[in-house]
């Protein structure tokens, strides 16, 4: 369906042309400006933008009769700058609000996991051959955690095939709750999530609400060591491999003999320091799952 | 949860009227995020702070999840608004386009604290004061 059309300005600049970029983008495109830094590395590893790094400002006006006066005022306004230091071509196309507007949603699609796990946005009606599969509602949004990420994945695979019904399982790291749901509808008695970002505490209590289990899953905002809790008969730990590391020593005391942890959110290459941090704090390694560079670790106390 | 960043996204936006128009719609609808779940809680936590610009950093995660962190607003927007006038001076020599007291000023300072590299509220006050003496503000 066509929406209203708009024009999108965009240009790659180095950090220091970003403030005038803005202001003249700002001045003839009515204050719609976005501006945005490439990503590609992991917070929870210590990693962090690069400030060097080129950023892309954007602006949008609507495709009406102004819009050629706009262009021409950005044009000069960039020729200027570009006096003091090269400006890139300015990149511009149209848009149609459709784009967006519910474009968005077909990222989401209903996602089949494992042999029986189906995870669906909100938006979607669970097929009616869902007899006899787990079907977790998520609504994806604020906090990790959508199902369409490697290691959320492959944690729900190692879950489906190791989580026995009656489980008392810690969610470590919960963000939407994902895992800990899983569990639950997986047959799982009882789960306790914890999670550092109070967005994440919110989401996870939202979604196990959706999907029926709010009564048992509990919701803390924290991390470990927490008084008065345990012992579990498996932790679910999707964080990165710097916290499994600095974690190693306070999943044996809150897991039961024979217990399980499901360590995930490392890439391949930390795979080995990992193992060995939760080795020495007596965690043994059953299986790896492997899904893209990033590794799922099935540790038994033992 | 293991979240690699996708891209890290600033906008500028009225607080408590995000709609999914533009630059909110398109700028995060093109990294397929859920737009009506940022508007519902961007709208939620400015609600407050209606009438201000607040500055915005949504951090957008590669499963398409993402986190935000709302800024003060502006000091010029501030400024603005207690000087009451549309926009700052085009032309300094021109002379003072508007001013506000000292009071006014420390109440900017303060709201401002957070996001400045000031360790008390007169420095940050001396830094308030050097916007408004660059957009033609006098303080009283």
């Amino acid at each position: 369906m066509a929406g209203t059309q708009w024009v999108r300005v965009s240009v790659q600049v180095s950090p220091e042309l970003v403030e005038p970029i803005t202001e003249l983008f700002n001045r003839y495109a009515s204050n719609t400006v976005a501006i945005e830094q490439p990503g590609g590395f992991n917070p929870d590893e210590g990693e962090s933008v690069n400030p060097n790094a080129l950023v892309t400002v954007i602006a949008y006006y609507p495709n009406n009769s102004r819009a050629k006066w706009r262009k021409a005022r950005i044009e000069t306004g960039a020729k200027l700058l570009s006096l003091i230091r090269p400006i890139p071509p300015i990149d511009e196309r149209i848009v149609d609000s459709a784009e967006w507007e519910e474009n968005w949603k077909e990222h989401f699609p209903a996602l089949r996991l494992g042999k029986r796990l189906l995870v669906m946005p909100p938006w979607l009606d669970a097929p009616d051959k869902s007899q006899g599969q787990v079907v977790l509602t998520l609504d994806p949004g604020l906090a990790f955690g959508t199902g369409h990420h490697p290691t959320t994945r492959r944690c729900l695979v190692a879950l489906e095939e190791h989580c026995r019904p009656g489980s008392v399982v810690l969610d470590l790291g919960c963000g939407s709750g994902i895992l800990g749901i899983a569990a639950l509808k997986l047959g799982a008695d009882s789960v306790l999530g914890l999670d550092t970002e109070a967005a994440a505490t919110r989401a996870t209590r939202q979604n196990a609400r959706i999907n029926g289990v709010g009564r048992l899953f509990h919701v803390r905002k924290g991390t470990l060591p927490q008084p008065d809790i345990g012992p579990f008969d498996m932790v679910l730990a999707n964080i990165s491999a710097k916290a499994l590391i600095a974690l190693a020593p306070q999943f044996k005391p809150v897991l039961r003999s024979g217990g399980l942890l499901i360590g995930s959110g490392l890439l391949i290459e930390r795979r080995d320091e990992v193992v060995s941090a939760l080795a020495e704090n007596g965690l043994r390694l059953k299986q790896a799952y492997q899904d893209e560079d990033w590794v799922t670790l099935l540790c038994e106390v033992g | 949860m293991a979240k690699k960043v996708k891209a890290i996204v600033k906008l500028q936006i009225p607080a408590g009227e995000a709609t999914p128009a533009p630059p909110v719609g398109p700028a995060l609808g093109q990294h397929g995020i859920n737009i009506m779940n940022f508007v519902k809680e961007y709208n939620a936590k400015t609600s407050l702070m209606k009438g201000s610009i607040v500055p915005v950093q949504i951090t957008i995660f590669e499963d398409r999840s993402f986190t935000f962190v709302t800024r003060t607003p502006p000091a010029s927007d501030l400024l603005k608004k207690r000087a009451a006038i549309e926009k700052g001076s085009g032309d300094l020599r021109q002379g003072k386009i508007g001013s506000i007291t000292r009071a006014q000023l420390m109440e900017i300072a303060k709201t401002k604290m957070p996001d400045l590299n000031a360790t008390n509220v007169d420095a940050a006050a001396r830094i308030i004061e050097g916007t408004a003496r660059s957009m033609g503000i006098e303080v009283k």
